[in-house]
């Protein structure tokens, strides 16, 4: 009996050998991909409440800064002046000097 | 047997299965998808912030201010909890023990309706908003919205006009600025849809559908709030010192066409217009028609120096008395009359017969023209919504008498913006402008300027200088020289129209009004000051003078004009 061994030739060794180390990178790189996107949506599902509370410290704030900006126009405004000038004792010019 | 038993067992459970998944997923879905929408999708509106109204100099006239809706929950408190909470509430939202009673009541009604939401008191400001959440009452809640504001308070009402509510309950603006232009003002309201988790928070990762809110736009004014603090203070004393109906003034710059102020009273609060009468609401200085009286001289002259059909010099030669004309008798206000008097002293002295004569050599087709190309019988164009223009008589209706009786103003009807603007051509060389209130309008990105118009050139130059020489001769040795600021050149005439009523005149009311502009030379403003129905005088030489001279000393300082006599 004759027993024929047949060796694969040393190319085709390598192609399969590359093949397998490619398949492995791939697998590797489909896993991180999949847990990273796992771990970011865990971390972003968990800014909402942060998300949430920034959206009413913005809405609190542009509420002050309304307030305050009525608040100056209000003791801005000619009435407010012309009432407290009074009070403090300014009148009109009765007469105005103009010198040449 | 018992497979069989066994088998149709099961074809049964997988039938049941079946159809109830069909129920659930095609016959109920629409309904089912809705459920889950709301429970795991949220959905805001987001008001649009309404523009500011700004003074020239960018100060704030209206703005707005956080308000709240307050709103109560019947069906999730009990008889005590709604007993409680109307007694607590009242006594927040009362002024007074009376109140306090009436609103508790207004409240348990409120509270006993058999309903999941009802609406308790709207425009609620956030101190009053604080004091409730201190309270910590169950059932009750807050929906954010917003109101007008105004720093100077009731100051400029008419010009503003107010912000009410439509049919459909939405914000609208009525009357004045807030009418004239709301469709700028409003905005156009947005939207947030967003996925939310079971806590209610966004999910950031989810569905996230904005629709920006996009504010309305700000006008800038051209009144100046100076001149206008300036006029209502001085209109507040004369209406008072005069015990006049009503008093009104406008200042406009006549090159511009820009209105630097306008006023009258009687006045109400744009915050609260509903405590007013209806009546106030119209600004009577677009609205208002009447017969300007002796203040329309100084156009009808304009117009006969304009045609050369006579000079300041010519000699009336029918002013030595009365004249007839059609079985009407035409008078002086005084009944005195001068021999051959020339057009200046008609106009320093408001002689109706001389004002007659220079009517005649003008004639009725060509003074008809002058009327309308000065304005008169068509609106100004002002950008405020209540203008209304009274209408000019045809004029093959015109009779002799009428021509004659409109050259001292009578018979005729005009607003004051109409008699102001048509002055302000004198004041302009001629020409006659289109008068805004507006300077400009913005938004967050752009802005857009309105630029000053001449519609037409009424007169030539030089008779608008002969017509100001003869005004600032009616100022020096007229009626009203006593209240005249010493050192300054200012051109005007008087006015005391007497008010028809049911086919005459009474004798005993009169529209008291002055008009005229300063320094005559280069002016810088024309005013126009009326009272309706002064007590104090009947006269405008005694009562709209002295207020148009108070006023223009304060403008001669605020413009820092030295007098030049």
């Amino acid at each position: 009996m004759t027993i024929i061994k047949t060796f694969e030739t040393h190319s085709e060794h390598n192609f399969i050998n590359l093949r397998s180390k490619k398949f492995i990178l791939v697998s590797i790189l489909i896993i991180f991909f999949a847990v990273a996107e796992i771990w970011v949506n865990n971390s972003l599902a968990k800014l909402g409440g942060q998300f949430e509370s920034t959206l009413n410290l913005q809405k609190s704030l542009m509420l002050e800064n309304q307030l305050l900006e009525n608040e100056i126009a209000t003791e801005a405004s000619l009435q407010k002046i012309a009432s407290q000038s009074a009070s403090l004792g300014f009148i009109k010019p009765l007469k105005v000097q103009y010198i040449r | 047997m018992r497979f069989k038993i066994l088998r149709f067992f099961f074809l049964g459970f997988l039938a049941t299965i079946t159809l109830r998944l069909f129920y659930w997923q095609i016959i109920q879905s629409d309904k089912l998808q809705a459920r889950a929408e709301v429970q795991h999708l949220k959905n805001e509106s987001v008001l649009a912030q309404r523009g500011k109204i700004l003074f020239s100099d960018g100060s704030i006239l209206a703005s707005n201010s956080p308000s709240f809706l307050l709103f109560g929950q019947p069906k999730i408190l009990s008889a005590e909890e709604k007993e409680s909470n109307s007694t607590k509430l009242a006594r927040v939202l009362s002024k007074g023990v009376e109140e306090e009673l009436e609103i508790k009541k207004k409240l348990i009604n409120d509270f006993s309706q058999d309903l999941y939401w009802v609406p308790i008191n709207k425009n609620i400001d956030i101190n009053t908003k604080k004091n409730i959440e201190a309270l910590s009452l169950k059932g009750i809640g807050f929906v954010v919205s917003s109101s007008r504001f105004y720093p100077e308070s009731s100051s400029s009402a008419h010009l503003l006009g107010f912000l009410g509510s439509n049919n459909k309950g939405e914000s609208t603006g009525y009357f004045g600025l807030e009418g004239y232009y709301d469709g700028e003002l409003k905005g156009l309201a947005g939207s947030i849809r967003l996925e939310k988790d079971a806590q209610g928070l966004p999910i950031l990762i989810g569905n996230f559908l904005t629709k920006e809110a996009r504010n309305g736009k700000d006008l800038t004014l051209n009144i100046d709030r100076t001149i206008q603090f300036i006029i209502e203070q001085n209109l507040k004393k004369g209406i008072e010192k005069y015990g006049a109906k009503s008093a009104m003034a406008i200042v406009m710059e006549p090159k511009s066409g820009n209105i630097l102020a306008m006023a009258s009273f009687p006045s109400y609060d744009p915050a609260d217009f509903t405590k007013y009468p209806k009546e106030y609401y119209k600004n009577p200085l677009v609205a208002d028609q009447y017969e300007p009286g002796s203040t329309f001289k100084v156009l009808v002259m304009a117009a006969a120096l304009n045609e050369d059909v006579v000079k300041p010099d010519t000699k009336c030669d029918i002013c030595k008395g009365p004249i007839n004309l059609g079985g009407f008798t035409i008078r002086t206000w005084n009944n005195q009359y001068e021999e051959d008097p020339t057009m200046t002293d008609v106009i320093v002295h408001s002689d109706n017969t001389g004002m007659v004569f220079s009517a005649k050599k003008i004639g009725l087709d060509k003074l008809y023209k002058y009327i309308e190309d000065y304005g008169f019988g068509s609106p100004t164009d002002i950008d405020l919504q209540d203008e209304f223009s009274p209408d000019l008589r045809p004029k093959n209706s015109w009779r002799e008498i009428d021509l004659a009786t409109a050259a001292f103003g009578q018979g005729v009807a005009v607003t004051p913006i109409q008699m102001v603007r048509a002055v302000s051509a004198i004041a302009n060389g001629g020409k006659l402008m289109e008068p805004h209130v507006v300077a400009a309008i913005s938004d967050i990105s752009s802005t857009f300027e309105i630029k000053p118009k001449v519609v037409k050139e009424v007169i030539r130059p030089s008779s608008a200088k002969s017509i100001t020489e003869m005004m600032v001769k009616a100022v020096e040795e007229g009626e009203a020289k006593w209240a005249k600021p010493k050192g300054y050149k200012i051109a005007g005439k008087t006015g005391t129209a007497q008010i028809p009523i049911a086919g005459h005149y009474d004798p005993n009311k009169t529209i008291a009004s002055f008009v005229g502009f300063a320094p005559a030379d280069d002016p810088k403003f024309v005013m126009i000051v009326r009272y309706d129905e002064p007590t104090s005088s009947i006269f405008g030489a005694e009562t709209a003078a002295p207020t148009f001279f108070e006023i223009a000393k304060e403008l001669f300082i605020y413009y820092k004009i030295a007098p030049n006599e």
